[in-house]
């Protein structure tokens, strides 16, 4: 097998440096695309029509999510999803959407994807924006009577915005000399 | 030697079900390996045949401009392919190790690794072959699992040295492993290898992803917490004697591990036996792959009084594996991710070994 495959990496090689277009599959049509395309980007990109207001989301998370994060939020089975905010730079960090989620687009789109999570899917979209709207006021980040929609959602400044910085590693034993 | 491979294959000994459908995908597998390398009518007659035979299932690129590789499964073994010795490990691997060094074992302390032979098609020949528009920047990767697993990808490493993959071990990846295809990502964390993949998204932005934000970032003691952490630095851990065995009496053994590291090949490794105060270089087995697993051994002679072991790799960018306490001192104890610090084993007078904190 190793043989085989070196072979053929020496024939793609030379495949390569005529760059060649292979001319394979076709384009996605719109529908197919569509079908794909739960993804949603920081600025809003992929969301979908709907909205959902806090009150809606407080029955929905009742029927859906308390279960497994507690009937306030306050974590289960599953983790919490309500506080934390100040305790990132403690001995007992809190890590929840309220204290740590960067994006509130994240929160809608890992909801929709995810959750619940015995079965994935089932949330429409209005009430994704419900649900959204139920943790994110429960943590004090939009106001009771504030609708989530994909033109508001984008907008929601999450509470730990600015607390991502690039990753600086090699942090620690770089180019270390050699020790006695 | 494809062709006669493809002679020889039989389905009589196949059971019922899915597996015909697996040897043909075989048959079309190796047929794919003969051809590729060659231009013009082999190739289109090996495109008949995808059409004849083709799979449900698709996975789709988008946001490419000009096509998209549709049946990229199948389509990839009559492009290029490309095999590689990859170390995959979770980015979580020796976490539990941030607080304290208490794993009673070398699976339950650094078990969250394997190193295996990939095979696929590069990314960036994917890529190359759909068209990316100036100005894109990352790839969003999307699993068909349950939760339709994400992650964002910048494009220099899609174009550098991912692999489209849908073999592993010289067989077809298996259904937990991601089948049909998967992200293979040199020397990258292993979530970020997205399985089941059945959709890359070619974007300007990165999409802040739930496990790439809220999950595998690394949070420091200031609060704040390191974004897209993806590369998975120099390690190594003695896995004889490890945690849970036990030698016999005094006498002459070889002690033994693995090292490996996400930049490169694995330069030294050096091996303590009384704690850190002196470190010994051990051989290494050959060949050294970069980012593969790369056995060490030394002679040690066992007196039959506690001595505390340790090894601790150097890879070829010149980073020595650091310890915990250097770690610790750097990020704190509440990053969770991407602990590589020196596994230190105590081996007791009586030849159990334990972690050093019992």
């Amino acid at each position: 097998m190793w043989k085989c495959s070196a072979l053929v990496l020496v024939g793609a090689a030379v495949l390569a440096a005529q760059s060649p277009k292979y001319g394979v599959g076709q384009p996605p049509s719109a529908d197919q695309i569509r079908g794909l395309g739960i993804s949603i980007a920081p600025d809003g990109t992929g969301l979908p029509e709907g909205s959902g207001t806090v009150a809606a989301g407080r029955e929905i998370f009742a029927a859906s999510c308390s279960r497994c994060h507690g009937e306030k939020a306050e974590g289960g089975v599953g983790p919490p999803l309500v506080g934390g905010q100040g305790t990132l730079s403690s001995a007992k960090p809190l890590k929840t959407v309220g204290s740590f989620w960067p994006y509130a687009t994240t929160v809608w789109d890992y909801i929709n994807r995810a959750m619940p999570f015995d079965k994935p899917g089932l949330l429409k979209p209005p009430e994704v924006y419900a649900v959204v709207a139920y943790i994110l006021n429960i943590n004090g980040i939009i106001g009771n009577d504030q609708v989530m929609n994909a033109r508001s959602l984008p907008k929601v400044r999450m509470p730990n915005r600015d607390g991502f910085v690039a990753d600086p590693r090699p942090d620690v034993g770089n180019k270390a000399k050699t020790r006695k | 030697m494809s062709a006669c491979h493809v002679c020889r294959s039989r389905t009589a000994p196949a059971p019922e079900g899915r597996y015909p459908q697996l040897f043909k995908r075989n048959i079309l597998d190796s047929l794919g390996c003969a051809i590729a390398a060659l231009p013009g009518q082999p190739f289109q007659a090996l495109r008949e045949q995808f059409e004849e035979y083709r799979a449900p299932g698709r996975c789709t690129l988008i946001g490419g401009g000009r096509t998209s590789a549709d049946q990229a499964a199948l389509f990839n073994s009559g492009l290029v392919r490309y095999v590689d010795l990859l170390v995959l490990e979770c980015g979580g691997n020796s976490g539990s190790e941030w607080a304290a060094q208490t794993a009673p074992d070398v699976q339950r302390s650094h078990g969250l690794v394997s190193c295996s032979e990939w095979t696929g098609v590069p990314l960036s020949l994917l890529l190359a072959e759909a068209g990316v528009r100036p100005g894109a920047a990352w790839v969003i990767a999307e699993g068909a699992d349950a939760c339709r697993m994400e992650r964002s990808i910048p494009m220099a490493k899609a174009m550098n040295d991912i692999l489209l993959a849908y073999g592993q071990n010289g067989e077809a990846l298996r259904p937990a492993q991601g089948y049909p295809l998967r992200l293979i990502i040199p020397g990258w964390e292993g979530n970020a290898n997205v399985k089941w993949v059945h959709r890359l998204q070619v974007t300007d932005q990165a999409f802040m992803a739930r496990d790439e934000t809220a999950k595998y970032t690394d949070l420091m003691p200031d609060g704040k917490a390191r974004l897209f952490t993806y590369q998975m630095e120099a390690k190594s851990v003695i896995t004889f004697p490890s945690g849970g065995q036990r030698l016999s009496g005094p006498g002459l053994y070889e002690l033994t591990g693995l090292a490996w590291s996400g930049r490169g090949r694995v330069e030294r490794v050096e091996i303590t036996t009384d704690g850190g105060r002196s470190w010994v270089k051990a051989q290494l087995q050959e060949p050294r792959l970069p980012i593969a697993f790369t056995r060490f051994r030394l002679p040690w002679r066992f007196e039959g009084r506690e001595a505390v072991i340790a090894s601790r790799s150097v890879d070829e960018s010149g980073y020595v594996q650091p310890t915990r306490e250097a770690l610790i001192e750097v990020r704190g104890t509440n990053s969770a991710y991407h602990y590589n610090g020196i596994k230190l084993w105590k081996v007791h007078a009586d030849g159990t070994v334990t972690n050093v904190e019992v």
